[in-house]
C-alpha cells in the first residue's frame, strides 16, 4: 500500500508547503516538469500533489496525465490562482450527462 | 430487431424467462442507478464546500509564506526549513465500498512534525504559514480522496445507466418482440392446422 506523498512545484511552494516533509521536485518549465513526473510515476504514492502551472505543463504533453494517479492540483505559491472547478464539471458531465447541475448541488 | 431464434414452443419458453430476468434485472439497476446518482450529489456538496475551505486555506498559507520569505534571509529561511530531512508524512489509505464501488480514503498516521525550527532567526509570518500549511494538508487529501472517489462513482454511475438504457431500450423489446412472433406463428400454425382438417373432411364427406 503506498504511504507516501509527492509534490511536484516550483522552489517556493516546495520550500513551504513541500516542508512538511514530502517527497519534492522542483520544476520551473514544461521539460523539467515532465521529467519530474515521469520520476515520480516510477515509484508509487499515494497522493501526488502538482502546482496549477505544473499541471498546466503536464496537460500539453499528457492530457490524461490526471487519471494515472491519484493527482492534486494545488495553487502554487507564486501564481496564486484559484484552483478551479474545471476537472470537476468533466466528471460531472461524463456522470450526469450535464455540467450545470454542479450549480445548483 | 428479432432475435434469430427458431419459432418453437420450447424458444417461447426459454424466451418468456429471459425476459422475466430482464426486467427484474432492469428494475435493480436502475435502483443501482438511483442510489447512485443521490450519493454522487451528496458528494458533490461536501466536495464543494471542501474545495472552497481548502483554497481559502493555501492560498492564506502562501500569502504569509511569501511575506516570510520576503522578511528572511534565503539562508535563514532555507536552514530553518530543511533542518529535518529525516521529516515525512506518512498516509493510511483505505478503501470504503459504497454501492460495490470502492471509494479511497485517506489518513495521516502520527503526528505533522513539519515546522520545528529555531525561533531566533525566522519571522512570525512563517509560524503562521507552517501552522496553515499543517491545517491545510489533512484537508487536501481529504480532497483528493473525494475527487477520486467522485471519478469513480462517475464511470460506474455510466456504466450502469448504459446497462439500463440496454435493457430497456435494446434487450427486453427485443425479446418482447420475438415473443409475440413467435406466438403469432404458432397461432397461424394451428390455424392453418384447423383449416386443412377442415379441407379433408370436407374431401372425405364427399366421397
Amino acid at each position: 500500500m503506498p504511504d507516501k506523498l509527492a509534490l511536484i512545484a516550483d522552489e517556493d511552494t516546495v520550500l513551504g508547503f513541500g516542508s512538511l516533509g514530502m517527497d519534492c521536485h522542483i520544476a520551473e518549465n514544461a521539460s523539467q516538469a515532465q521529467s519530474a513526473f515521469d520520476e515520480v510515476m516510477k515509484k508509487t504514492y499515494a497522493v501526488v500533489f502538482v502546482t496549477d502551472t505544473i499541471a498546466r505543463f503536464l496537460e500539453e504533453s499528457k492530457p490524461d496525465f490526471m487519471k494515472k494517479a491519484m493527482i492534486m492540483v494545488l495553487p502554487g505559491c507564486n501564481t496564486r490562482n484559484k484552483m478551479g472547478l474545471k476537472e470537476l464539471t468533466a466528471i460531472v458531465e461524463k456522470a450526469v450527462g450535464i455540467s450545470n447541475i454542479m450549480d445548483k448541488a | 430487431m428479432k432475435l434469430q431464434v427458431s419459432a418453437t414452443r420450447m424458444e417461447l419458453m426459454n424466451l418468456k424467462k429471459r425476459v422475466a430476468v430482464a426486467i427484474r434485472g432492469h428494475k435493480l439497476l436502475k435502483d443501482k442507478l438511483d442510489e447512485l446518482m443521490r450519493r454522487f450529489l451528496e458528494m458533490i456538496k461536501g466536495y464543494k464546500s471542501l474545495h472552497q475551505e481548502v483554497e481559502s486555506l493555501i492560498l492564506k498559507a502562501h500569502n504569509h509564506f511569501l511575506f516570510a520569505r520576503a522578511m528572511m534571509s534565503p539562508i535563514d529561511l532555507h536552514e530553518a526549513l530543511m533542518f529535518n530531512p529525516e521529516n515525512q508524512v506518512t498516509v493510511n489509505l483505505e478503501s470504503e465500498s459504497v454501492m460495490n464501488v470502492s471509494l479511497p480514503r485517506i489518513q495521516i498516521q502520527g503526528e505533522l512534525t513539519g515546522g520545528q525550527y529555531g525561533y531566533a532567526t525566522t519571522s512570525a509570518d512563517l509560524d503562521i504559514a507552517m501552522q496553515l500549511y499543517k491545517q491545510v494538508l489533512p484537508k487536501t487529501l481529504e480532497l483528493a480522496a473525494k475527487r477520486r472517489g467522485l471519478e469513480l462513482l462517475a464511470a460506474e454511475i455510466e456504466t450502469t445507466r448504459r446497462r439500463v438504457n440496454a435493457l430497456e431500450y435494446v434487450l427486453i423489446p427485443n425479446i418482447q418482440e420475438t415473443i409475440r412472433d413467435i406466438v403469432m406463428r404458432m397461432n397461424e400454425l394451428e390455424r392453418s392446422n384447423l383449416t386443412r382438417l377442415m379441407r379433408v373432411k370436407e374431401i372425405v364427406r364427399s366421397h
